[in-house]
């Protein structure tokens, strides 16, 4: 009985390795211990095993205590480790390109390597923009239990974090290899270190939601969530709440911003930089229209 | 007495029971019982969350020792829990106080 016992809860844990070894061998010394009490009492030890499985509680009970005491906690790392994993990519590619002969990106790029520099800074933007939706609900909730709306927001603001990341590890380091191709003085340490940052933070990222994802039980939400409290915490949340029920101005403000942002990071002439920021005005409005719902971002 | 009522007030109580010596996780539980008088009677597995939680804190420390001739995690009071007991005592006083205040007195 105890065996099935123990079988039934190292199953129903969400937390792995050493600390569920620990957990079911704490849960075995205690019932060889309640049972050693209830014989030295005269109970048969049939009785004796299963009045001390009913003393502790049902494995699926306990486990629910220990998963939302684990996931509760890697809640409130998960966004170190995200912040650390975006600074990581970011640091990379700076630490990779900044070094190179020349500033920044000099040599005149192939259009393979503009896309792909680009098609990163559009991942980036996208893990920030998921990354401050969460930072925003998180901080609204700062204290309290998070409810399963929350839970649930915050989960798809982690997948849609880590896409964009890898996306943007993914197009940097193309990018990054196209610049350093062919230049015979490019220096390599930098260029190897940035890259192994940028591959590293996208990594963790990645861990870091696998494993949040694996622990966290969540359930369906019911309605909408808890109202926000009355504190200055909430503020980013009720501003993001007030621009999403004006999907207009959300959208037109933030892809006019972004497409100026991109003209005037593209090396060339005004009239060469529009297609640019004819591009990231329509990768905002697509990432709106299909991202929007899933990140609370338009109603 | 209803488990809910003892919610919130279970790691203040973890901490106190250790005060008078180290426990293991079953002696924890036990001494809870012994000393409520039976009134605390909660599911055993509870108490287990509440000392896992203090070890994260620094409130407890275990160690595996032996225990009636078999190996037990016994877990011991440390400074941080000693000052974190103090406070609970403090902020139990205060609203015991209050409550006792509220519900004692009957309208004449």
């Amino acid at each position: 009985m105890i065996d099935d016992y123990l079988a039934r809860l190292r199953k129903e844990l969400r937390v792995t390795g050493k600390r569920r070894d620990r957990i079911v061998d704490d849960v075995r010394d205690h019932l060889e211990d309640a049972i050693a009490a209830l014989r030295r009492d005269g109970t048969e030890a049939g009785d004796a095993e299963r009045m001390a499985l009913a003393a502790f509680g049902p494995a699926s009970q306990f486990a629910a205590q220990i998963n939302s005491d684990a996931a509760t906690l890697l809640l409130r790392r998960t966004p170190a480790a995200m912040v650390l994993a975006g600074l990581a990519v970011v640091g990379g590619l700076l630490f990779a390109a900044v070094p190179q002969p020349a500033p920044g990106l000099p040599k005149p790029a192939g259009l393979g390597g503009e896309i792909s520099f680009f098609a990163g800074t559009v991942g980036l933007q996208v893990a920030f923009i998921a990354g401050v939706r969460a930072a925003a609900r998180t901080l609204a909730r700062w204290r309290r239990t998070p409810s399963a709306a929350d839970l649930h927001l915050l989960r798809r603001t982690a997948l849609v974090f880590v896409g964009g990341l890898i996306a943007s590890a993914v197009g940097w380091t193309v990018a990054l290899l196209d610049a350093v191709n062919g230049r015979p003085h490019g220096r390599v340490v930098p260029l190897v270190v940035g890259l192994a940052m940028i591959i590293g933070g996208s990594t963790l990222a990645a861990a870091t939601t696998a494993r949040w994802r694996r622990t966290m039980i969540v359930v369906p939400p019911d309605g909408d969530g808890d109202e926000l409290p009355a504190s200055v915490f909430a503020l980013p949340e009720r501003f993001i709440q007030w621009m999403a029920a004006r999907p207009a101005l959300a959208c037109t403000s933030t892809a006019l911003v972004a497409a100026l942002a991109a003209m005037s990071r593209a090396e060339t002439t005004a009239a060469g930089a529009l297609p640019w920021g004819l591009a990231e005005a329509a990768f905002v409005v697509a990432g709106y229209v299909m991202l929007g719902p899933a990140l609370e971002l338009r109603t | 007495m209803r488990s809910e009522l003892l919610k919130g007030h279970l790691d203040a109580l973890v901490l106190a029971l250790l005060e008078e010596g180290p426990l293991h996780g079953y002696g924890v539980i036990e001494q809870l019982r012994l000393r409520s008088g039976d009134v605390f009677d909660l599911p055993e597995g509870t108490v287990y969350p509440a000392l896992y939680r203090l070890e994260r804190a620094g409130s407890v420390t275990s160690t595996r020792s032996s225990v009636g001739g078999r190996s037990r995690r016994v877990y011991r009071l440390a400074r941080p829990g000693r000052h974190a007991l103090e406070e609970s005592r403090q902020d139990w006083q205060q609203f015991s106080i209050a409550i006792d205040k509220i519900l004692t007195a009957r309208p004449a």
